[in-house]
Parts: structure tokens; sequence; C-alpha cells
């Protein structure tokens, strides 16, 4: 296998990258840039780009226009050396069930080019470092889902990649195995290696070193999850608990809030100035049995909220 | 309880409606199997071709000739020299059916008593259509000497027999023509389900995707999924013959070497087809309902439940284009006549292009579509 040239600088580097199907445009001008060592969240409801985005990324699709490049590899000239310098896990589990772990691992090992004893070295560090070892000749259809999720990214690492793209990693696992996952995450990212992870999950999203916000083809968020939070908000977030929420959510908006969701019991209210309109509200909000409010700092969930409505 | 049943139904009938392969599907194969079979039916043999040597040259024995190739069923393309000729020419296929007219016919005839006798060599390779030659050549000659006596009657008329000698097959054992096509059928079933749903199920299982980010290349991915098919098909063939030879008895004249190397070229045909279904369908259910119809087609126009011999004409163009046809042929004529390569070369180039055909279409396909 031939070593990536290692160019200095970052690992992926996206400038006004398009993507048309027919009249519709599904990634539209997007710019960002990934560091190296980076764990960067790509976020967005379905439906976003974010899975055509992360396929021009890795040179499975011609992007319409725009320049990517990823690992210093210009996705539109040489999209096919792309492929055996990333990781990938796709957003469906993608290895055979009937075959052992270890099958697997063999298979897509040999895949990309691994052979003899370097193999195997690879597949026990790979097995050792996703705690599977004790698995490996399981047939990998009878692991629960935290565990295949721990295979399938064990099966992108084989390679040694120096950046990994993971599309909804963690998507319909418990919470404990994804707590667990992304300890495996940060372990790889504290070694130097690059990872583009996207997710629904605002508190995985929370813990990315940098993330970036799609909406209908568009980036409209880039930065550090707190920065995000202070320069993506329009207003104010004021939580409030009271007896009856829907009655005071129906009474939020005659008074002209807009931005009113329910979060469990308590109602999250977004509007510019509020904190000065307290006194006002708590009069409004009588009659429905308040309990108490405050304003609270933003969650990510309320900017992506926000943001996307 | 009713209502929920109902319930269902109409959801299955929702989902029925929204796979739009699947309706097509369903209006499509049984039409086309209909008019297929509705065409195929029964016809009786047409234009058989057949040899004759004359060795009576009488005016009764030209007349005889005229009227067998003036007959629908049958046309007079040979006339040999000699018996070894004539043999020569059913041995390659190029006749299928060998009439001698041995010398004093007329005068046989004519002398009344004992029928006079023509001799008729069929194919017995190939048993309905030797079943069928016999009786038109017995039918077209009486009728034929039938019309002339009429000008001119003769007491104690004995008519014409037709003495038959099935070549190849001189039991006419029923078996020896279908097994071989038996044989033939059930390859290709194998090869061709197996190789339809390679590439599919890496699609339902989303391991394609995961496939094409690796650094394998698009050839070695096609090849790597047909070669395995191609085993199993050619596996299943060589068990299959060892059935044929040993379970059955059915002879085997020719060489085996070459009718192995055949059937691999047939296998790789057939993958290729059942690759090409792979790479157009989106999911297992889809990639075997095609198999079921284009196997229901192969069936109709292959000459396996009629031979190619009886069908229309434009039937028997689609045989042409048919691989199973040609691989059928090839073993009825490797396996009872003897035949060597040079006898069968236009089934074998038939089936080499048809093998690259298919194999370049599920390439271009494939590049295309993924």
């Amino acid at each position: 296998m031939i070593d990536s040239p290692a160019p200095a600088g970052p690992a992926i580097i996206v400038a006004g990258l398009t993507k048309r199907f027919g009249h519709f445009t599904a990634v539209d001008a997007i710019d960002f840039s990934v560091q190296r060592g980076e764990i960067f969240g790509f976020l967005g409801p379905n439906g976003s780009g974010k899975t055509t985005t992360i396929r021009m990324l890795l040179g499975l699709l011609p992007p319409t226009a725009g320049a990517a490049h990823v690992l210093g590899i210009d996705v539109a000239r040489r999209a096919g050396q792309i492929a055996r310098r990333v990781g990938y896990m796709s957003q469906h589990f993608s290895l055979y069930p009937d075959l052992t772990v270890a099958e697997n691992l063999d298979f897509y090992g040999r895949a990309y080019g691994l052979r003899g004893r370097t193999l195997r070295r690879r597949r026990q560090e790979a097995l050792a470092r996703v705690g599977l070892e004790a698995q490996r000749r399981q047939i990998t259809a009878s692991l629960p889902g935290g565990w295949r999720q721990r295979l399938a990214l064990a099966a992108a690492i084989l390679h040694e990649p120096a950046l990994i793209f993971l599309d909804e990693p963690t998507a319909g696992v418990d919470p404990v195995s994804r707590r667990s996952f992304w300890r495996l995450l940060y372990d790889l990212a504290a070694e130097q290696t690059t990872l583009f992870v996207t997710t629904h999950y605002m508190d995985e999203a929370e813990q990315c070193h940098r993330l970036a916000f799609i909406h209908n083809g568009r980036l409209i968020a880039e930065g550090a999850p707190g920065q995000i939070k202070q320069t993506r908000m329009a207003g104010q977030v004021l939580e409030i608990r009271c007896e009856q929420p829907q009655a005071a959510m129906a009474a939020l908006r005659q008074a002209g809030l807009a931005d009113v969701a329910l979060y469990g019991r308590r109602i999250h209210a977004i509007a510019p100035d509020l904190d000065r309109r307290l006194p006002e509200l708590s009069a409004l909000l009588a009659p429905a049995g308040l309990r108490g409010m405050q304003i609270i700092p933003p969650s990510l969930e309320d900017v992506f909220i926000a943001n996307v409505q | 309880m009713l209502v929920q049943i109902l319930n269902l139904t109409w959801k299955e009938l929702l989902q029925l409606a929204r796979d739009r392969f699947l309706v097509l599907f369903l209006i499509l194969a049984p039409t086309l199997q209909l008019v297929l079979l509705a065409n195929n039916t029964a016809r009786g043999i047409v234009d058989l071709p057949a040899a004759v040597l004359d060795l009576d040259q009488s005016a009764l024995s030209r007349d005889l000739v005229l009227a067998l190739d003036n007959s629908e069923e049958m046309q007079v393309r040979f006339f040999p020299p000699d018996r070894g000729h004539l043999l020569a020419l059913l041995d390659a296929g190029d006749a299928q059916v060998g009439i001698v007219i041995p010398p004093g016919f007329s005068r046989a005839f004519f002398a009344g008593n004992d029928p006079a006798q023509i001799q008729a060599l069929v194919d017995g390779s190939n048993v309905i259509v030797g079943a069928n030659a016999r009786q038109v050549i017995e039918s077209v000659a009486n009728q034929l000497l039938f019309r002339r006596l009429r000008h001119t009657p003769l007491p104690d008329m004995g008519g014409v027999e037709v003495r038959t000698s099935a070549l190849f097959n001189p039991a006419f054992d029923f078996q020896w023509f279908g097994i071989p096509s038996m044989v033939a059928f059930i390859t290709y079933q194998v090869a061709l389900v197996v190789a339809a749903t390679g590439f599919v199920r890496e699609k339902e299982l989303g391991t394609l995707e995961q496939l094409l980010i690796t650094p394998l290349r698009r050839l070695e991915l096609i090849i790597g999924k047909a070669l395995p098919a191609i085993l199993v098909g050619l596996f299943n063939f060589l068990l299959l013959l060892a059935v044929q030879r040993l379970g059955f008895g059915v002879p085997l004249r020719g060489d085996l070497g070459l009718l192995i190397a055949v059937a691999a070229l047939f296998v790789v045909a057939i993958v290729g087809q059942g690759t090409l279904i792979s790479v157009f369908t989106q999911t297992q259910q889809q990639a075997v309902l095609l198999v079921f119809l284009v196997a229901i087609l192969e069936v109709t126009i292959s000459g396996y439940l009629l031979p190619v011999e009886s069908m229309p004409l434009v039937m028997r163009g689609l045989a042409q284009v048919s691989a199973l046809q040609h691989f059928m042929a090839i073993m009825r004529a490797v396996a009872l006549r003897g035949a060597d390569l040079a006898m069968i070369q236009g089934h074998v180039l038939a089936i080499f292009i048809f093998a690259l055909a298919a194999g370049g279409i599920a390439w271009r396909g494939f590049t295309r579509a993924l």
C-alpha cells in the first residue's frame, strides 16, 4: 500500500461544493474545512444533503460544481484514490451478517490490500480497540446492535486511515452503547485521526470539536458548539413550568410568541428580550397554573430547531 | 375480525400497487406466458430438413421425393450420392431425417402383394421429431401413391411400408432424449438464480456501497461475484452429468473434455445473464421473480417442452438467441451422436456470442448504475 503523501493543512477543504440532480439542488455551494485530529460534527435534518455531501467527499458522486480536497486529494479529479486512504462507516450496518466477526474483518482487510501477518496484527488491534476479542468467532448476525456498531468501526479502521467518515454511526443504539462508542472516537481523535461524523443526537453534537449545520443543501452555521450557541441564537430561551402546558402554550402564541415548544413537561419559548417581558408573561400565564420560569442558556437542540424553522 | 382482515388486505394491496416493478411483473408475466405457450402448442413439425437417397430413380420415386418436399412437414435439402454421405449429414445434424428409396421400389409397388419398402433413418437423439418424421413419411407416401393408383387400379395392393431405424438411440428411449435436456435446464436454472441474487443481495444488505469505497476495482468486483456462481453452476453440471451417465445409463459417445469445456462456456453465459438481472433490480424478490419469468421464456423457446422443429417460424427465430436451446442441442449431439467440435461449432459460437453480449451489457449497467 502506498502511504498518503501526508500534506500539511486541513484534512478536508470544501469550497462552493454543489450537487444537482436534475432541477433539484441537493447541496448548494457549501464551504467548510476540517482540521486534522478534529471531531467534526455534520448536522442537519433528514434530506438536508448530509449523505450526498459525504458521497461526494468519498469520491462516489462527482460534484456538479465547486471543489473539495480530502487529505489533499482533489475529489473531482482523483476520486479513485480517496477510498484507500479514508475509512467509512455507513448509515446502515454494512457487514455480512452470515460471516463471523473475524471473517468480516479479514474480508475488508484484504479488500484494503492487507495480507498475512500485517492483516492478522491489524485485525487483533482493531478487535482489542473495540473490545470484541472474545466475540471473534461469533456469527455477526447474533451480535447485539451496539456491538455491531463497534465491529463496523473496527472494519473502518483496519487500514489505519487518517480520516474516517461516520454517517449516523449510533442510530438506533442504546445510550450506554452510544457513550462507549464515543469514547472510542475520542481515543482515535487523540491519536490524530480526523473524524467526520453526522448525527441526530444533540448530546453527541455537543461532544464534537466543531460543527456545521446544513439545511436544504445550504450551510447555515459553522463553529465550535459553544460559539454556535452564542452567535446563532436570535433571542433568549425562556423555560416555563406550569400546571397546564397546553393552555400556557396557546396563551403564549396569542401574545405573539411564535417559537414555542414543549420539552417533556416544560415549555421553551424563544424570542428576543424575553428577560424584560417577564412580569407581563407571568401575569399572562397565571391562569395556566404558572409554577416558575427562568431564562436558560440555549441547548444545541434549541439552536438547531430555531435555525431550521 | 373481518375488519382487521380487510384492513390488512388493503394495506397489502397498497404496498403491491406502490411496487411498480411488481405490478408490471404481475401484468406482463402471465400475459407473456400465455402468448408464448399458446403460440407454441402442437403444430406438428414444419420443414424438417431431409436428405434423400433415391436408388430407384423411377418416375414413382421421383414423384415421392417431390411430394415429400411439397409437404408442410418436410423439406428435402440434400441428395447425397451414397449411404455414407447420408449418414454424415445426419451425424452433423444438418439433416434430421434420411430417406432411402431402394432399387426396385417402383417395381415392387406395382407388383402388389407385399408392400413396397422405403427406409427412414431418423435422429433418435430427438425422440419427438423422430417419431413424427416416421408418421409423416408414411402418410405422404401412401397418399401420393394411392392418388396415382386411382388411374390404374391394380389388385392386391400392399401399399408402402416405411421401415424406420432410429440412429443414435435404437430403442427410441425417451429418457435418452429427455435427460440431457433436463440436465442442461437444471444447470441453467441453478447458475441463473445464484448469479441473479448476487449483487442485489449486497444492495439489500448495504454492503455494496461499502465495497464500492474500498480499493476493489469494479472489474474485480464483478468477476469476484461471478466466479462463485460459475463454480456452483459447473459443479452442478458435473454432478448431473454423472447421474445421467451412471444413474440413467444414457451413453456418452462424444468427448467428455469437450462437453465440460462447452458446459463451462454455457455457465459463463448464463451467469452473465444472471448478473444482468442482478444489476438492474433492487431487491432479491425482484431478482427471483425475473429469473422465474426468464426461465419460463427459456422453457418455451429452448425446445425443452416442444422440439424447436415444431415451433412456428417466429419462435424458431427466438430459439436461435436462446443459449439454453443451443446447449441442449450440444448435450444431445455430444452424448448421443458422439459429435465432435466441428459438428457443434455453430451452437458453440452462438453461446459464445450470447456470453459476450450478456457480460457486456451487465458490465455497462454496473458501471453506469453504481
